[in-house]
């Protein structure tokens, strides 16, 4: 009973360890493929430029403008990128991008003339700098938090209930009455309490 | 051990509660320009009558740029603002210039031929120039020092108040090149301090 909470206790830093990389592996793992998407994009800018003009064309300017369309927000139904909306403006800076790209601006440099004209308001995922580094940051420190909040509640249920106890509660047991175990229910009853207990069962 | 646990606690609601009335007590429909400040994109429009309009053609007066469009209702309501601005101003150097934005020639001439308007409109086919100055409805209307730099942009029908203190105060400040004399500084930081009472 009581030997098997000290083998317990130094187990006990690897999960939360464990927990904290999942944790920030699930907050900070978005934002790699998208770095990844800017490299190759880079790429296939600097490919194209090789062949024609200095710009994109054809279905590779079709492809870039769809990615930074889709990297902008609609400044006229703001819930939507540039690329799914059907207003007007949205077409029309559609046509905008695929003209800077056709001129060989790189994406990253067409995105910049925008938040240049609309603020970095116009960037669907809000900067990792400045205000908008809450954003990534405030899920962390939630689940620190919230990790912090249980660890504290169940130490402390634990230090506050006796070893015995727990195992008269605890969800094994429940409607468990097999012979051969070491903690069979009841073993600690006294035996004017172990006979009241069996006639009671026996009179059902 | 128990008060600091409640010092902590009080801190981070404090913190919680803090944040949450910043961003519920923003007008979410006023979005932050990032031009304010900048030198104005310059273009090469045609006014509705087709002539070739330069906006440096311009540069040394206070220019009024409108952004407006004959569906647009709002623009409807401010017109008679613009229409008092244009008479009040007559003479001075202030140059009322409105940009016609999605929209055509046609129904920007029947707008003006109904609801009055001498100043000259230019059409911006695309919203090129729209974009280049970071609109995102009508009517959206800029402020233009005599360096050419934007020094207010107001989103909405343009009270008469906000225009005439606006073009006021730029007025009165000097073109740098009459005041070489004085300094440049106290001229543009008079610019902008208008357009913090404006707002």
């Amino acid at each position: 009973m009581t030997g098997r909470r000290p083998s317990a206790r130094p187990a006990r830093p690897l999960p939360v360890a464990v927990l904290l990389a999942g944790a920030a592996l699930a907050v900070w793992g978005p934002a790699h493929p998208v770095v990844a998407q800017d490299s190759t994009m880079v790429g296939v800018a600097s490919t194209a430029a090789a062949d024609t003009t200095g710009g994109l064309s054809g279905a590779a300017l079709d492809d870039q403008t769809a990615k930074v369309a889709a990297q902008l927000r609609c400044p006229v139904c703001r819930g939507q990128s540039v690329l799914e909306s059907t207003a007007t403006l949205s077409k029309e800076i559609q046509a905008e991008i695929r003209q800077r790209l056709a001129q060989g601006q790189s994406p990253d440099s067409v995105k910049a003339y925008f938040v240049s004209r609309y603020g970095e308001w116009i960037l669907l995922k809000p900067p990792a700098h400045g205000f908008g580094l809450l954003v990534y940051l405030f899920p962390i420190a939630i689940l620190l938090g919230g990790l912090g909040v249980s660890v504290w509640f169940v130490r402390s249920r634990r230090a506050r209930e006796p070893a015995d106890v727990v195992h008269d509660t605890g969800p094994a047991n429940e409607g468990a009455w097999s012979e051969g175990e070491g903690d069979v229910p009841g073993a600690d009853l006294s035996e004017d309490e172990r006979s009241w207990l069996e006639g009671a069962l026996r009179d059902r | 051990m128990r008060s600091w646990k409640v010092w902590l606690m009080s801190a981070l609601s404090v913190g919680f509660l803090a944040l949450l009335g910043f961003g519920l007590t923003r007008d979410t429909q006023v979005l932050p320009s990032a031009i304010i400040g900048e030198e104005a994109p310059t273009f090469d429009l045609q006014t509705l009558d087709g002539d070739s309009l330069k906006l440096s053609s311009l540069r040394g007066k206070v220019v009024v740029l409108n952004f407006w469009a004959s569906w647009c209702i709002p623009c409807r309501e401010e017109h008679p603002v613009l229409e008092m601005a244009a008479s009040h101003y007559r003479g001075t150097d202030m140059r009322l210039l409105g940009v016609v934005y999605q929209d055509n020639r046609q129904n920007a001439k029947g707008f003006l031929s109904e609801n009055g308007g001498s100043w000259p409109s230019v059409l911006d086919p695309g919203s090129r120039v729209a974009i280049d100055y970071g609109v995102y409805g009508v009517p959206e209307t800029f402020f233009l020092d005599r360096t050419g730099h934007i020094a207010l942009k107001h989103v909405g029908p343009v009270p008469w108040e906000i225009f005439s203190s606006t073009v006021d105060s730029l007025l009165a400040t000097p073109a740098p090149g009459d005041a070489a004399t004085t300094s440049d500084a106290p001229a543009t930081s008079d610019a902008l301090d208008s357009s913090e009472n404006g707002r």
